[in-house]
């Protein structure tokens, strides 16, 4: 029997039910997971679950887990991505135009794809995400008012 | 000269159908493939399919039909055909880098079998006649609703990989990226 398999299945599903599960979108799943994972070296590190296994059953556990929910919001439809989207970007008191510019300028994006992905699928990620956000500029430029009182 | 011409043609075709009568008959009769799940063709990371429906079903095209904006429309279009035809290059290579491997193995084989190799070009030239049609086919029309064309080339693809693993059993690729890092062979590609 494979222990640091069994271990790493046991820490993601524990981090499904206490964390991921209170999250309410993949794409929020997502930016979350990507939070984990040092910038510089690509390690993920949760304190929590790290005390509860081991670090690196932890970090493998993230970064399945991470991979997993990538491959959720890349091959999710179109609709799903601008739905997902929109709420995620309208979750910051009413910001909604502001988180909208950002993400077309900012492109923060473009770090939350997991580094074992493959290429094609990240670009399908991209150019579905890149294309939510048309969408939502071009709706919210036909109903600038309904959008402000959102 | 067009008489000779019309003879040559239909010799040919009829040397292709017998050849595939008789590889189809052989591959009924066949072995069962000792290969666990030759699928992954053009990605590692197992999602193959989930990349083909996406980009070659309708679901999308169809929301994006109902948002009335032609720029929209035109661009989402252009980017999927992009998209759709860059899948077809990495199946073409994956399979490409299946049959490097196999010359390879069967250059230093001493128990090279004429009828499998045959068999295997014969799928191989079959798979690369499945994506130039496709290639062709996605830059004319775009890649929406092509999900039937697209799963007879997997199907190709996935024999390519049967009769492969058949001929020189392989190490078998493809294995979920997850199973790796899960046994602590954190690979990154």
């Amino acid at each position: 029997m494979d222990t640091f398999a069994d271990a790493v299945e046991m820490a993601r599903r524990d981090l499904r039910e206490r964390t991921l599960s209170r999250i309410r979108t993949p794409l929020e799943r997502l930016v979350y997971l990507a939070s984990l994972r040092d910038y510089r070296t690509g390690r993920y590190s949760h304190d929590g679950l790290a005390i509860r296994f081991s670090e690196p059953v932890a970090a493998t556990a993230l970064r399945l887990e991470h991979i997993e929910v990538f491959r959720t919001v890349a091959f999710a439809s179109l609709q799903s991505m601008v739905r997902q989207l929109d709420d995620f970007l309208s979750a910051v008191n009413g910001e909604r135009s502001e988180s909208l510019i950002t993400w077309q300028t900012l492109e923060p994006y473009r770090v939350v794809v997991p580094m074992v992905e493959d290429r094609l699928s990240t670009r399908i990620f991209l150019s579905n995400i890149k294309f939510a956000l048309a969408i939502l500029t071009m709706e919210q430029r036909s109903t600038p008012e309904t959008s402000a009182a959102a | 000269m067009t008489a000779i011409l019309s003879y040559l043609a239909a010799g040919l075709l009829l040397a292709v159908f017998l050849l595939r009568v008789f590889l189809d008959r052989d591959n009924e009769e066949g072995q069962s493939p000792d290969f666990g799940q030759p699928h992954d063709f053009w990605s590692a990371s197992g999602s193959g399919m989930q990349v083909a429906t996406q980009l070659f079903g309708s679901e999308d095209w169809d929301y994006v039909q109902g948002l009335n904006s032609k720029r929209l429309r035109r661009r989402f279009l252009k980017e999927r055909k992009a998209l759709a035809l860059t899948w077809v290059e990495a199946a073409r290579s994956e399979a490409r880098a299946l049959m490097r491997v196999h010359r390879t193995a069967s250059s230093t084989s001493p128990h090279l079998n004429l009828l499998a190799e045959l068999r295997i070009a014969y799928i191989y030239v079959g798979f690369l006649f499945y994506c130039a049609v496709l290639e062709t086919v996605i830059r004319i029309r775009g890649p929406v609703a092509l999900q039937n064309f697209v799963a007879l080339a997997d199907a190709r693809s996935v024999r390519l990989y049967e009769i492969v693993a058949q001929v020189f059993p392989l190490a078998q690729r493809g294995e979920d990226n997850l199973d790796h890092i899960a046994s602590g062979d954190a690979g990154q590609r």
